[in-house]
């Protein structure tokens, strides 16, 4: 899948100076299972989404300059589940005394 | 005093000139800033006297370790502030910190009043008393001229001065550092003028080498390497401060127009980007920091018909665009530049006259006032008209501008729309409307300010909402400052400052402290501060939250009144059990 990552003034060194960096992105699978360690029983397989922390990381930006997500205009949370085509917008962690 | 067992306090009563210097033995255990400041009030107050009364005072201090560590370069001034009746306590960089130490003081007492308008020049051998009955009724930029072409010192000094808003008592009015940094909160610039001071000249003529200076040089180049390598120091260089502009208004935290909302349609056009692009001109450091975060943005203004302009430099900074631009619906940077302009000329705290004016524009929306009261219409984004209402705030022009000059909280007491007038403790509201950090934390801090606990910091940190957490953050890091804040750091390096380096820092210059220490001195002066605002009268939960906080969705959604008293009833809690051990 991909996601589009708009990107304010501050992360456009990490695009080149480019306004956007777009992310290829596949959906991992993981176990979930009943106990812990070798031998737990496996119960189902579900499929772990692409999240918003994701996306960033694959774009080569740091998480820690990264305070505020938005999608359509509303924040999201670094976990929220992300689909092919998203469009998310990237802000910096606001500064202060 | 750094290689010193003791404090030296220099004490000026202004009423009869006599000048008094002690060595205070009993101060160190204050360590430096807001501890000795904050012991030095306490001695000297008059709680059950007004804030304007002569004989209250006001303290000047440097921290424990000021400017020989980079970006430790603050003075605190404290007094008791004509605005909230409570605690008054403020910072300014500059090049104030330096020029106390080496004109060989830690802390500056001033009381009484002068007979006629004053201003006192200090160097490490002189200290006079002079006459500024020429420099009374012009701007703060005008004195600072007038006085470095009068003054020796120069490039060893720092001149602090007010402007015609001091003089006239409006009770946020600020005192002017070094052109371009203030002591802009609570009303410095007031008590100031209730004590015919209009500046003091300090110049920083003596030497202070550094005796071990292999181990002070280790640890001065591993916080130098710090400080200039982190990507929060970086980004205060680039684009400062104002680079908040764009994630507040993306989250909703950016208080726009009285805070009807939280974000700005024209937030770009005064986002820091657009600043930088459109008006920085240069930046600057105070004297010992190599990050050099202040902005100067310029505009150009037409004097004269015939294409006659000049070009007009101010320092711009996030808590003043908020203040000045989306907060009044002001959506230029060359108009919120005018607005600093003339704050600036009169000495005006910025925060508290744009969120003042903010109130006065929906009151007259609302009609609660009229055009017989304002002499002109207010309306959000008319810039001119509110350089007009500034001056005539700064004039006390009539009543109601008056009552605007002694801030919102008075001002919606007479005239209605209390729900409406962004104060905290009286004080005007910070540029954060994050959630119940924010909120809660302006309420419970002790000048009820965004920098005594950080609570947007909480706010933004906090993956799910959690009532201890919170107010065991805000408590914490409110604990901690009164630490920062003896030594006295800027604030914008806290993340650098931690007890590992400052005990370093201090091992340094032989002064040995364990961890136990610093924790023992962090609780003395929350403690000092809080005997202070009890004993000006100050009830915590008296403090009522303005209704529209509850109205407009914070950063974080809708807050809800119930919980933010009930946190504000925990933080309380907090402080009891602390006053109550010994």
């Amino acid at each position: 899948m991909k996601v589009s990552i708009q990107l304010t003034a501050w992360f456009k060194k990490y695009s080149k100076d480019k306004n956007e960096i777009i992310v290829e992105l596949e959906a991992t699978t993981a176990e979930v299972g009943v106990g812990v360690g070798v031998g737990a029983n496996t119960d189902a397989v579900a499929k772990k989404g692409v999240t918003a922390l994701d996306a960033i990381i694959a774009a080569g930006i740091p998480e820690n300059e990264v305070g505020i997500i938005t999608k359509d205009g509303y924040k999201i949370s670094d976990d929220s589940l992300l689909k092919d085509g998203d469009k998310i917008k990237i802000f910096t962690t606001i500064l202060g005394g | 005093m750094i290689y010193e067992d003791y404090i030296k306090v220099l004490y000026v009563d202004l009423s009869t000139g006599k000048i008094k210097i002690e060595q205070r033995k009993d101060l160190v255990e204050y360590l430096g800033g807001v501890g000795v400041a904050s012991i030095l009030l306490e001695e000297n107050l008059k709680p059950e006297l007004d804030a304007l009364d002569e004989t209250q005072p006001i303290v000047f201090a440097i921290g424990a370790l000021s400017t020989i560590f980079p970006v430790i370069t603050k003075t605190v001034a404290m007094f008791k502030s004509p605005l909230t009746g409570e605690l008054g306590e403020s910072y300014a960089g500059g090049r104030l910190a330096l020029a106390i130490m080496l004109a060989g003081y830690d802390a500056i007492v001033i009381t009484g009043k002068a007979k006629k308008p004053s201003y006192i020049s200090l160097s490490k051998l002189d200290i006079e008393i002079k006459d500024a009955r020429a420099l009374w009724g012009i701007s703060s930029d005008d004195v600072g001229r007038i006085i470095r072409e009068r003054e020796p010192g120069e490039g060893k000094r720092s001149i602090i001065r007010i402007g015609p808003a001091g003089e006239n008592l409006v009770k946020y009015a600020s005192v002017c550092v070094d052109t371009y940094r203030h002591f802009g909160r609570l009303g410095l610039g007031a008590v100031f003028g209730s004590k015919n001071l209009k500046a003091m000249s300090v110049i920083g003529d003596r030497d202070l080498p550094i005796k071990d200076f292999k181990s002070y040089f280790k640890i001065y180049q591993e916080i130098y390497k710090k400080v200039t390598d982190t990507e929060i120091m970086s980004k205060y260089h680039d684009s400062g401060t104002p680079i908040n502009i764009e994630p507040l208004n993306a989250a909703g935290g950016l208080p726009t127009r009285n805070l009807q909302t939280g974000s700005f349609e024209f937030s770009e056009n005064i986002s820091g980007e657009t600043f930088a692009e459109k008006n920085l001109v240069r930046k600057m450091a105070c004297t010992g920091c190599p990050v050099g975060c202040i902005h100067i943005g310029q505009f150009r203004r037409e004097f004269d018909k015939g294409y006659e302009y000049e070009a007009i430099s101010v320092g711009y900074d996030y808590e003043l665009i908020f203040a000045l631009g989306s907060f009044l619906g002001v959506k230029s940077s060359d108009e919120i530049l005018k607005l600093i302009e003339i704050v600036e000329n009169k000495g005006v705290d910025a925060m508290s006259v744009g969120v003042a004016l903010g109130w006065a524009t929906e009151a007259f929306a609302k009609e609660l006032i009229t055009e017989e009261h304002t002499i002109i219409p207010l309306e959000f984004g008319n810039t001119e008209n509110y350089i007009r209402a500034i001056e005539f705030i700064a004039s006390r022009k009539n009543d109601f501008y008056t009552a605007l000059g002694d801030g919102a909280y008075k001002a919606s007491q007479i005239y209605g729309g209390q729900d409406f007038a962004m104060t905290f403790g009286k004080n005007e509201m910070p540029g954060y409307h994050t959630g119940y950090g924010s909120v809660v934390g302006f309420a419970v801090s002790a000048r009820h300010s965004h920098l005594c606990n950080g609570g947007y910091s909480i706010d933004q940190s906090m993956k799910e909402f959690d009532k201890e957490k919170l107010v065991k953050g805000l408590f914490d890091e409110e604990k901690e400052r009164c630490l920062l804040n003896s030594l006295i750091i800027c604030l914008f390096s806290r993340k650098v400052y931690d007890r590992k380096t400052i005990l370093e820092a201090f091992a340094s210059i032989g002064k040995n402290y364990t961890n136990e220490d610093l924790d023992a001195i962090a609780e003395r002066v929350y403690k000092t501060k809080i005997r202070i605002k009890r004993a000006c009268g100050f009830q915590q939960m008296d403090v009522k939250f303005p209704n529209r906080v509850f109205e407009t969705p914070s950063m974080n959604g809708l807050l809800d009144e119930t919980t933010a008293y009930e946190l504000m009833g925990m933080f309380h809690n907090k402080v009891e059990e602390m006053m109550s051990e010994k």
